[in-house]
């Protein structure tokens, strides 16, 4: 059962259904990344996910595909830049205005709490899940043609919003949106990179 | 141009979670949870005693259009904190699995006649609470918003607590009368940090993976 279910069936108290009318996914292509970077950093993020292989040995997690160890960043260069590039949208794109109790701005720092690497092959899926309770989540595509299996993010009247894969999009969404990858069906690999981002709290 | 550079073509800051540019249309379900605070004997009366002898000290500058204590007022007074421990044990209770939390900022806010809270939400924490200390019948509920057209209103018991997801948006409006409410409200963080991160030389069996992995 996804944590979101989970959260959906709480013991106690009411639900709040709410229609969120324009909120909580922030979507960036950043084409640019495919012309002058995302060839070299992308071959090394592939090389990355070959030469960690399939952490899980077969054991089923949400994702039924070959899925890395979580902690990635440490111990590969190029998720660490992915890393970066993650927490700095996220933190350009933070949401709330903290403050000291002074006044003054007390911006809100993020780190990388996990990071893994994704190849799906033909008949693949992910389950629908979420990340709760990291703050930010994000994909990042490595290999992929738009008719790859999309990214969905379940809508929880039915349907789902869903988001076709380019090579080089970074998706950042809110942590505890839940979303699922339904069953890849080309006959070539859907290379992906997950993370999380969490708050470094003083 | 590197890729951090390159990321920045994130667009600027929202102040609301519900207005990011960025945003898409969603359904979703979160819990609202009420219940009554289970406390000792004594407690609310040396509650009130500490919120009035402090009964503002924020100036209204905040989003709490109400006489205001400062945020950690469990750095200070021990029963703040018996109130924050209670809450935590409730948010446990009800989240998806088993996790380290801490009480994160704990304050005191006591409305009279026209007192409010703007809209707002307590992102980046995950579990945000209000204990009604003192609510007369007839005062100003909790409203649950999304910022445009869709309210869920919730009225609470005196010595009840409400606890939700803390991204979800909420206000007061006006107190209706000059009778007081006066509440105290919290949030907890999730206990790890950067130098305990939870999954550093932490590799769960399948069955806690299960609980972990959504």
């Amino acid at each position: 059962m996804s944590a979101l279910k989970n959260l959906n069936n709480s013991i106690s108290g009411q639900m709040f259904h709410e229609e969120f009318t324009a909120k909580q996914a922030m979507h960036y292509n950043l084409p640019r990344m495919t012309k002058f970077l995302s060839n070299e950093l992308n071959e090394r993020l592939e090389d990355a996910i070959r030469d960690a292989g399939d952490f899980f040995g077969g054991r089923n997690t949400s994702a039924s595909c070959l899925m890395t160890r979580w902690d990635m960043h440490d111990y590969y260069d190029s998720f660490a830049e992915l890393s970066e590039a993650a927490i700095t949208v996220a933190e350009s794109g933070s949401l709330a205005v903290r403050t000291h109790p002074d006044g003054t701005e007390n911006p809100i720092k993020l780190y990388q709490q996990e990071s893994w690497g994704l190849i799906y092959d033909k008949g693949h899926s992910c389950k629908a899940h979420t990340h709760w309770p990291s703050v930010w989540s994000y994909t990042y595509c490595v290999k992929a043609c738009p008719n790859c299996a999309p990214f969905q993010m379940a809508n929880a009247s039915g349907g789902a919003y869903e988001i076709n894969p380019h090579t080089s999009q970074l998706l950042v969404f809110p942590s505890w949106v839940s979303h699922a990858v339904p069953e890849h069906k080309c006959d070539h690999e859907r290379i992906m990179i997950s993370g999380n981002l969490d708050v470094i709290w003083d | 141009m590197g890729l951090k550079e390159l990321a920045q073509v994130a667009e600027g800051r929202s102040p609301h979670l519900t207005r990011h540019p960025k945003g898409k249309p969603f359904l979703i379900n979160f819990p609202i949870i009420q219940e009554r605070l289970k406390i000792r004997d004594g407690l609310d009366w040396e509650l009130e005693g500490i919120i009035r002898i402090r009964p503002d000290q924020q100036g209204r500058k905040t989003n709490v259009k109400a006489g205001m204590s400062t945020w950690f007022m469990q750095d200070e007074y021990p029963q703040f904190q018996e109130v924050g421990d209670l809450a935590i044990e409730i948010a446990k209770k009800n989240s998806p699995y088993e996790m380290d939390m801490n009480l994160y900022d704990i304050w005191s806010a006591k409305y009279v006649k026209d007192d409010f809270t703007k809209f707002h939400d307590h992102w980046p924490h995950i579990w945000s609470f209000v204990y009604y200390l003192k609510f007369p019948k007839g005062s100003s509920p909790l409203i649950f918003c999304n910022g445009y057209e869709k309210e869920h209103i919730v009225t609470p018991n005196e010595g009840d607590i409400l606890m939700w997801p803390s991204w979800i948006p909420h206000r007061v409006d006006p107190q209706p009368f000059q009778k007081e409410r006066i509440i105290i409200a919290g949030n907890i963080s999730p206990d790890y940090q950067p130098k305990n991160r939870r999954n550093t030389n932490y590799w769960p069996e399948e069955e806690q993976m299960q609980k972990m992995i959504f």
